[in-house]
């Protein structure tokens, strides 16, 4: 299973990887909106894990971007924000899951397991 | 409790019984004076009528006053109605345009929307203080989690244990910055002014920097002349200005270049300016630099507590002085700390 993900902050992108690549999954990290966006249109992830507020294009961009491409990978969006708004934005741009830091890593494991079965389900 | 409606009807309607009382006694008198003979009733009658008369001005003061007041009630339901958690516009007004109640309802609008401002900017600062909490809360979490899913090598608990370290006195620093900056915004917060010598601060603050940082670190320079400057002002304050704008020049400015720091007198006032060589700031970013966590460039990593600028400025106001940025002639940012000597 292929992982993209878009995270700006340099410890947070680390243990993602790390943890990951200990979980047997392949990952690629993009370290801003632009370059995730470019890598994600290339294709060929499972699964990409979004970082809400990013440098150079942000989250939500992403996704409308990627949507309005037909990319239908899914998406996990993380956010540091709390507000619902935020939550319902991200959602109607066309996210499938988020997940509000700080989380455990056993539960973003989990989610990402779920969406992942959701997927081959609907495949 | 003194009711204006009651007091007004009262005495108007007294001071109109007073009058018709005497216009009756004096109405009597002279009908006895024109007309000698009996006049039965006549005093009584014009008494009755005074009564009467007075009762009626009294009502009438009662319903006028009563209605000149509506406005002021109307201001009140709507100020009761206010939510200090409302959010939106909020304005108070009146159904009648009463001319002498506009200046009362400009100023209370004036006060709701000063409030309301306040209220928004104290909102957006804890919104980015949870932001700024979480993201170091979350790279802490994740590697000691990560960490703890397997067994690892002392080594690599070394680079963890230094990880978190780093996280945690970024956390630190953004707690004491958060303090210093709710006790010198608190109402009544007072500084500790003394006569300082603020060319002999800037040489030992800069020496600071110099023995801690690592020679590849920018070079930080004094431009300072054998002249004291003397200043009454806080000066574990000024210095927490200074340590502040040097470390911020410092982690923008790459290494080998050189950071300035220099003092401008004038006859009332002195400037500290802190400049550096780095990628300065984009012309339009300038006025948003001392907002609280505002960082130019998202994509550098995290450092100071994203409130450096912010205390640079309130620490500048508390002395009656000011903090401005611009571009610096040597390509970088400039920063002055502008304060009163005196």
């Amino acid at each position: 299973m292929r992982l993209l993900v878009v995270e700006d902050d340099r410890k947070v992108a680390g243990f993602l990887e790390q943890g990951f690549l200990e979980e047997g999954y392949d990952v690629v990290i993009a370290r801003d909106g632009v370059d995730g966006l470019s890598r994600a249109r290339a294709g060929g992830f499972d699964l990409i894990l979004l970082d809400f507020m990013l440098p150079g294009r942000s989250g939500l961009e992403v996704v409308a971007a990627l949507r309005a491409e037909r990319v239908h990978t899914p998406i996990l969006m993380l956010t540091a924000l709390d507000d619902p708004r935020d939550v319902h934005a991200a959602i109607q741009a066309g996210a499938n899951a988020f997940m509000t830091k700080p989380f455990r890593f056993a539960d973003l494991l989990d989610r990402i397991s779920a969406l992942l079965s959701e997927r081959r389900l609907t495949a | 409790m003194y009711s204006l409606q009651r007091t007004l009807a009262l005495r108007y309607g007294l001071t109109m019984l007073v009058a018709l009382v005497a216009m009756a006694l004096i109405v009597d008198f002279a009908a006895e004076g024109a007309f000698p003979g009996p006049h039965d009733g006549l005093l009584l009658r014009l008494l009755a009528i005074a009564v009467t008369g007075a009762g009626l001005t009294g009502a009438g003061a009662w319903w006028l006053t009563r209605a000149s007041l509506e406005p002021v009630r109307e201001i009140a339901a709507q100020a009761r109605a206010i939510m200090p958690t409302g959010c939106g516009a909020r304005q108070i007004t009146v159904h009648a345009d009463v001319a002498e109640l506009q200046d009362l309802l400009a100023t209370l609008n004036g006060l709701l929307a000063r409030l309301d401002a306040a209220l928004q900017h104290q909102r957006r600062i804890i919104s980015d203080v949870g932001h700024d909490l979480r993201t170091p809360i979350t790279a802490m979490r994740g590697e000691l989690e990560v960490a703890l899913r397997a067994g690892r090598s002392p080594a690599e608990y070394e680079t963890l244990l230094a990880s978190v370290l780093e996280e945690v006195d970024h956390l630190a620093l953004m707690g004491d910055a958060l303090i210093t900056l709710a006790r010198l915004e608190s109402v009544g917060a007072e500084i500790e002014r003394a006569p300082v010598d603020l060319a002999l601060l800037v040489r030992e603050r800069v020496r600071r920097f110099t023995t801690t940082h690592p020679p590849s670190a920018p070079r930080v320079i004094p431009v300072t002349g054998t002249e004291p400057v003397l200043a009454t002002v806080d000066a574990r304050l000024v210095a927490l200005a200074l340590d502040q704008l040097v470390e911020n020049a410092l982690r923008y400015t790459p290494p080998g270049t050189r950071i300035w720091v220099r003092l401008v007198p004038e006859p009332e006032r002195v400037g500290l300016v802190v400049e550096d060589a780095g990628s300065g700031v984009p012309e339009g970013q300038m006025a948003q630099l001392f907002e609280p966590f505002f960082r130019p460039d998202p994509a550098r990593p995290r450092g100071g507590a994203g409130l450096g600028l912010t205390l640079v400025r309130t620490i500048a106001v508390a002395h009656g002085g000011r903090a401005t940025a611009d571009r610096s002639p040597q390509g970088g940012l400039r920063v002055t700390l502008d304060l009163p000597l005196g």
